[in-house]
């Protein structure tokens, strides 16, 4: 037996978010919650979202299941209807039924075997960064049409993100004063895809800022948490988004 | 699971591949090990089954290293070869993220890379782009990129398909050259070995001469020998002893096999069984027969039947093709491969079959018929009648060209004809 009630909005967000990554993500659900994780095909980019319990409105699963869905599917559901609404889920066989409002859809499920999930690696620098998204979403936008890669730098006073081609170049620098924290000693640097930062940033509709920590040629982590600074953290859905480091020759 | 993944190998010393193909693969490596090498490719070619995918996934497995595959079940154009070949090949792999953090960490494996279709539109999902792109990618690749392939050729042809494999390092995957190697020995102990250890496992007896039966008809297409054998078990060990329960395997059969079966073989069924695989036309197959036919039917009268059973055949291809039935046309074939029982005398020599000589001289003709379509098209529209028609009167327009040189002239303005039109239009004759 497995019901759950859940805002469009915050399913519609974790919808976009997957997409960045994948096309298909299998859920995790048990009585604490639901967790996702997803690594895209080339293992360049993964994302791990947690949802707890305390989110939904309304919660029952009654034992451990793996739920796996075509993304694209479920984000078409979403769109018949509007934020405020609330989404009510339950699974019937091997289909997941949505009543929105009026209106009930099932889509069907994929084999659980079909859709892998990754294991999170290890990672952890010591360094970070605490910035706002729409400071980053600038800098990363500055970038767009000009490399594939984007560099990011960081001191103990700035942070820096770099774009260059042979003809052209940007450059965003955030001194210390407009971070909302920042831990490092001397310079580290390290370029990212610039395609899934962007894509990152523009899912993350209701996070407002986000903690980036990275080191030399190392993976990038970025933690966001939605529906910042609204209630107590018990009721946030928090994320982590990973990204492989460009190989340098 | 089946046998061919619950027996896939995992260790080198597993793989039934020849240590010649082994070292040369590990060569590169090393290189890659080194530093970036010049060739940053590397394409396996050779038939199905003998284990190029397979080599790869060990040998990456060995080496700790992820494998970051696109198959043919994936589209592979433009857009998708940027997403997730160009990413994996120059970005770093968050799934073994550890200790070895410079140099290559992972191989990029475009497997059956010959059945990427370029050209195709967008609307028949088609992987416009792809190939050109790879190309792209490996002159950038700061990892490992591997391509597997049965049809070489095929892929030679292809647009950007040399750009890639002049940067690629090519290899045939041949387990041997010649029976008499000792590749070949190596190849046929370790095979043997292979199957036998196999079977124990997995508590089966099978008798070692009914093993060589399937080894031999599979050649060297491991998967497909697992197969069968994996296939006798299903059936039980009653079956297990006819040779007609193991079934055929579905291989593209070629032209001069099928030819050559037709020919030579007493068993009309079989004629057929090689037909059902065919990767030919029925039109082409009857094209072949009748070009080599006389070379094979020996007595007259095995001439006449034989061309008897042709003809009729080619007669209901006609029909099929006017009045559109396409599924008939599978009877057209069936009796064509009835000529194998219309020669009662086979002929014990080898005979080299050739190839059409019609369809050659259609393709000589092409340019001349092109001319001559393009001059009654033109024709028609002034005489406002079909080409059809236009092609029966032709005798009578060219009869006109060559006596009235006024018509002549006032044709040529009209339908503003080339000097090589006005020369076909002279020449009388369909």
């Amino acid at each position: 037996m497995m019901r759950i009630s859940i805002s469009v909005k915050n399913l519609k967000e974790v919808a976009d978010l997957l997409n960045t990554v994948v096309t298909e993500a299998k859920f995790k659900l048990d009585k604490t919650g639901i967790s996702v994780k997803a690594v895209d095909p080339a293992h360049v980019a993964m994302i791990s979202i947690d949802l707890p319990k305390d989110i939904f409105n309304e919660f029952q699963v009654d034992e451990e299941e793996e739920i796996s869905l075509d993304v694209e599917r479920l984000k078409a559901v979403i769109k018949l209807a509007s934020s405020s609404d609330l989404v009510t889920i339950s699974k019937e066989k091997e289909k997941l039924k949505f009543e929105i409002g009026n209106i009930v859809k099932s889509i069907s499920l994929l084999d659980n075997n079909s859709v892998t999930t990754p294991r999170i690696p290890q990672i952890s620098s010591e360094y970070f960064v605490v910035l706002g998204k729409s400071d980053l979403e600038k800098g990363l936008r500055a970038a767009e049409d000009v490399s594939d890669a984007i560099r990011l730098t960081l001191t103990d006073s700035d942070f820096k993100a770099r774009s260059m081609s042979d003809s052209e170049e940007s450059e965003m620098v955030l001194p210390k004063d407009m971070l909302k924290e920042i831990f490092c000693k001397g310079p580290v640097k390290s370029s990212y895809p610039l395609e899934y930062l962007l894509k990152l940033v523009k899912s993350l509709a209701s996070a407002d800022e986000m903690k980036m920590s990275f080191k030399d040629d190392y993976p990038l982590t970025i933690e966001f948490t939605l529906n910042q600074g609204k209630g107590n953290a018990e009721k946030h859905i928090s994320g982590v988004f990973l990204l492989a480091p460009r190989m340098e020759q | 699971m089946v046998w061919v993944e619950k027996y896939r190998p995992k260790k080198i010393a597993d793989l039934i591949v020849s240590d010649s193909i082994l070292d040369q693969i590990s060569k590169w490596i090393d290189l890659w090990k080194e530093g970036t090498p010049v060739k940053k490719a590397m394409i396996l070619y050779g038939p199905p089954g003998v284990g190029k995918t397979t080599t790869v996934h060990v040998i990456a497995n060995e080496l700790g290293w992820p494998v970051v595959e696109m198959n043919a079940s994936d589209l592979r154009n433009r857009d998708s070869m940027k997403r997730i070949a160009l990413m994996a090949s120059i970005y770093g792999d968050l799934t073994t993220i550890g200790e070895n953090r410079s140099g290559p960490n992972k191989i990029v494996l475009i497997d059956e890379a010959d059945n990427i279709f370029e050209g195709r539109s967008r609307q028949s999902g088609g992987d416009t782009g792809g190939i050109s792109e790879l190309a792209k990618i490996i002159k950038s690749t700061r990892n490992p990129i591997v391509l597997t392939m049965n049809e070489y050729y095929e892929f030679r042809r292809k647009s950007s398909a040399s750009e890639i494999i002049n940067e690629a390092l090519n290899i045939e995957f041949l387990q041997y050259k010649r029976r008499n190697d000792t590749d070949y020995k190596q190849f046929r102990m370790k095979l043997l070995a292979r199957i036998n250890q196999i079977l124990r496992e997995e508590g089966i007896k099978i008798g070692q001469s009914q093993i060589m039966d399937i080894v031999e008809r599979n050649e060297n297409d491991i998967r497909g020998i697992l197969n069968d054998i994996e296939s006798i078990r299903d059936y039980g060990q009653g079956g297990a002893s006819s040779q007609a329960d193991v079934g055929y395997r579905d291989s593209a059969q070629n032209i001069y096999k099928a030819i050559s079966t037709t020919f030579k073989s007493q068993d009309y069924n079989k004629v057929l069984r090689t037909l059902y695989d065919k990767d030919f036309t029925t039109e082409d197959y009857m094209m072949w027969i009748d070009q080599n036919l006389p070379d094979e039917a020996q007595e007259p009268k095995d001439l006449m039947d034989a061309y008897e059973v042709l003809s009729r055949a080619d007669r209901l291809v006609g029909r099929v093709f006017k009045k559109q039935h396409y599924a008939f046309k599978m009877y057209a074939e069936e009796m064509s491969a009835g000529v194998s029982v219309m020669i009662k005398e086979k002929n014990e020599h080898y005979v080299k079959y050739k190839f059409p000589e019609i369809i050659k001289s259609m393709s000589r003709m092409r340019e001349a018929r092109r001319s001559r379509e393009q001059l009654l098209m033109k024709l028609s529209v002034a005489a406002h009648t079909s080409k059809r028609k236009t092609r029966d009167y032709f005798w009578f327009y060219s009869y006109l060209a060559t006596r009235d040189k006024k018509f002549l002239e006032g044709i040529e303005k009209m339908l503003q004809l080339s000097d090589k039109e006005v020369a076909r239009l002279k020449k009388s004759g369909k």
